[in-house]
């Protein structure tokens, strides 16, 4: 399974590469068509668990006194990191013009969109009336403007409806050139007349490209603090509370250099079956892959420091209780998630440090998963061990996670894979517009060939 | 004087950037170039003036980081959440807030600035220049000159490279020359 590198996309034309990749939006098979099924089947799974919950209460989850926040805000905080390589695949990746990024930055954006819708669903199951979501809108009312932005708990809704809305222009605007030409492509009908519509009337002419690419530059421009300052902002949702392994100032680049580690690790997940399945392997090149591995091993070896730094700091300053906490990690109730994420988040991603491991389909398919599974675990660490483990032994307790919000998170997979799944066979999952632009302009006679 | 319209169709783009670069000396107008990619040589050699897009960008981030700090100060004033005898009005919400406002304003001031300056959604798509192979492999210019010259322009397009030329926008536009 072992690919050979090849940097360069020059050898094909404008034209083969408009095929291959309109292509990929042709009649799905049978594996689409199961994987499908398998998602909706998860979906139904985490709805009648969310349905359930509703009717019954927050009762039917494993949360207690003192563990009030468990797997449901675990998964959201697990979302919102994975939504993160999307956005500096496309944005700071862009700005600093790594050339890599343009077969991947499209199915990374998809991914970022739909893990931070995904992520938004569990504020809301976690509220439990999730009919009275609307008190955290600043909307004038008889209260006046009841929010107060004093809460980080705020900020956080603030920060991830702002980047969602912001990744979401940033995704359409890049799509924009892509669907005029899927819809080029097509032939009269509805589905053309929908494409006209969704392409703004894009003609690729003089003035749309120069506003256009003056625009992206903005967006990009815009987009690269803002996924440095959500994750931040999330953090500070435990960071700025004075519970024993939460209150540290390493939390905001913590949980960034995570949330990056684990939205790489997903966009691997999602990229190697999908140019297998499409057969795009002369578009998405093993270079793209191993590119993003290297990425994934440096935000691995950031992980590893913050990890190594949290226990460091918790012995420097000689408070009992950080001391505590981090004694309880390793060693109590705990002990096999804490292990779990420091295997699967710091030492399983070392080998990619071989070149052998990083260029073979098989082992960088099965380190992301890894990856993925190792940051859900570190998310569920930091969350239910902090607050199983306060300041006084009487208010310690320990939760399990409950039947009902497995199905829950069994859902939110689903979901997330029925999004993408629908998403690339109706517009394109890599870029026209960019990947042609990557290989540079047609020569005077013949094609690039 | 008659103006008469006319398509060259590029598969190069060395020859379409040539024909952009000596259109003035020809006395022909370019009314529109067409590319499947964003092509920052052509921009730069036909538009000139950079983008006023920025304007509207700084204008919408100007506007939310205003808008972000008088939501934080304001919300707070009006509950008075008195705690430990911190200030009500402190420094940290607002930075927060303004931040995240400043860079919401910003990217959809962005987006208004798309729409208007590039004339999106543009409803008289398409217009009769416009082929669907200006999204696929071809370049595309669209110019307009007397009709006393438009044999010896024709010819010029050819010579430069031009896979095709038509004539368009006119009752004799069905005289389109391969």
């Amino acid at each position: 399974m072992t690919e050979r590198v090849k940097p360069d996309i020059g050898a094909f034309s404008y034209r083969e590469v408009d095929r291959d990749i309109l292509a990929t939006l042709g009649r799905p098979g049978k594996l689409y068509m199961a994987l499908l099924a398998v998602c909706l089947l998860c979906v139904a799974i985490g709805a009648v668990s969310w349905v359930y919950l509703v009717l019954k209460g927050m009762g039917v989850t494993g949360l207690n006194n003192p563990v009030g926040w468990g797997l449901l805000i675990t998964t959201f905080v697990f979302w919102v990191g994975i939504g993160h390589a999307g956005t500096l695949i496309s944005a700071i990746l862009y700005l600093l013009r790594v050339s890599w990024r343009t077969a991947i930055f499209r199915a990374a954006e998809a991914s970022t969109i739909f893990a931070v819708a995904t992520a938004g669903l569990f504020p809301l199951i976690h509220l439990g009336r999730l009919w009275v979501m609307y008190y955290i809108m600043p909307y004038p009312s008889g209260r006046e403007l009841w929010p107060n932005f004093r809460s980080p708990l705020v900020w956080d809704v603030l920060a991830i409806s702002t980047y969602l809305t912001v990744s979401a222009v940033f995704f359409f605007v890049g799509l924009v050139p892509d669907i005029a030409a899927v819809r080029d492509r097509t032939p009269p009908g509805i589905r053309k007349t929908l494409l006209k519509f969704l392409s703004l009337g894009w003609m690729g002419s003089g003035r749309q490209w120069k506003h256009y690419m003056a625009a992206y530059v903005f967006f990009a421009g815009l987009a690269t603090p803002l996924v440095i300052s959500v994750h931040s902002v999330v953090s500070w949702d435990f960071a700025m509370s004075i519970v024993p392994g939460w209150h540290t100032t390493i939390f905001a680049p913590y949980f960034v250099a995570g949330a990056i580690l684990s939205g790489l690790a997903m966009v691997l997940t999602i990229v190697i079956p999908l140019r297998k399945a499409f057969r795009v392997e002369h578009i998405i090149r093993m270079y793209h892959l191993e590119s993003m591995a290297k990425l994934l091993l440096f935000t691995s070896l950031i992980v590893g420091y913050a990890y190594g730094v949290e226990f460091f700091t918790a012995w420097y300053s000689g408070n009992v209780f950080e001391k505590a906490i981090f004694t309880y990690r390793p060693t109590g109730d705990y002990a096999l998630p804490f292990w779990t994420m420091v295997i699967c988040n710091t030492i399983v991603p070392l080998l990619f440090f071989i070149r052998k491991i990083r260029t073979n389909l098989i082992t960088l398919f099965i380190i992301s998963i890894l990856v993925n599974i190792g940051m859900w675990f570190e998310r569920y660490n930091i969350i239910v061990t902090s607050l199983s483990h306060e300041f006084l032994p009487h208010s310690w307790g320990v939760y399990r996670i409950s039947l009902t919000e497995y199905g829950i998170l069994i859902g939110s997979f689903g979901w997330f894979f029925l999004l993408f799944l629908s998403f690339i066979k109706i517009l394109p999952a890599i870029s026209v517009a960019e990947v042609k632009e990557s290989m540079g302009f047609p020569p005077r006679k013949g094609g690039h060939a | 004087m008659t103006s008469a319209e006319l398509l060259g169709v590029f598969e190069s783009h060395d020859a379409f950037l040539k024909v952009i670069e000596q259109a003035g000396s020809r006395k022909v107008t370019i009314r529109e170039i067409f590319s499947p990619v964003p092509d920052h040589h052509a921009v730069e050699r036909l538009a000139g003036r950079k983008s006023p897009i920025r304007y509207v960008t700084a204008a919408g981030g100007i506007a939310g980081l205003v808008a972000g700090i008088a939501l934080a100060l304001l919300t707070a004033r009006v509950w008075n959440l008195v705690v430990g005898g911190k200030p009500v009005m402190s420094i940290v919400p607002v930075v927060v807030v303004g931040f995240e406002l400043t860079i919401l304003f910003g990217a959809l001031a962005t987006l208004a600035g798309l729409f208007f300056f590039g004339r999106l959604p543009f409803v008289r798509f398409p217009v009769g220049a416009y082929r669907e192979e200006f999204s696929l492999d071809r370049f595309g210019i669209w110019l307009e000159c007397e009709v006393s010259q438009r044999e010896p322009i024709e010819r010029w397009l050819r010579e430069s490279g031009a896979v095709r030329v038509e004539r368009i926008g006119r009752p004799d536009a069905a005289e389109g020359i391969s």
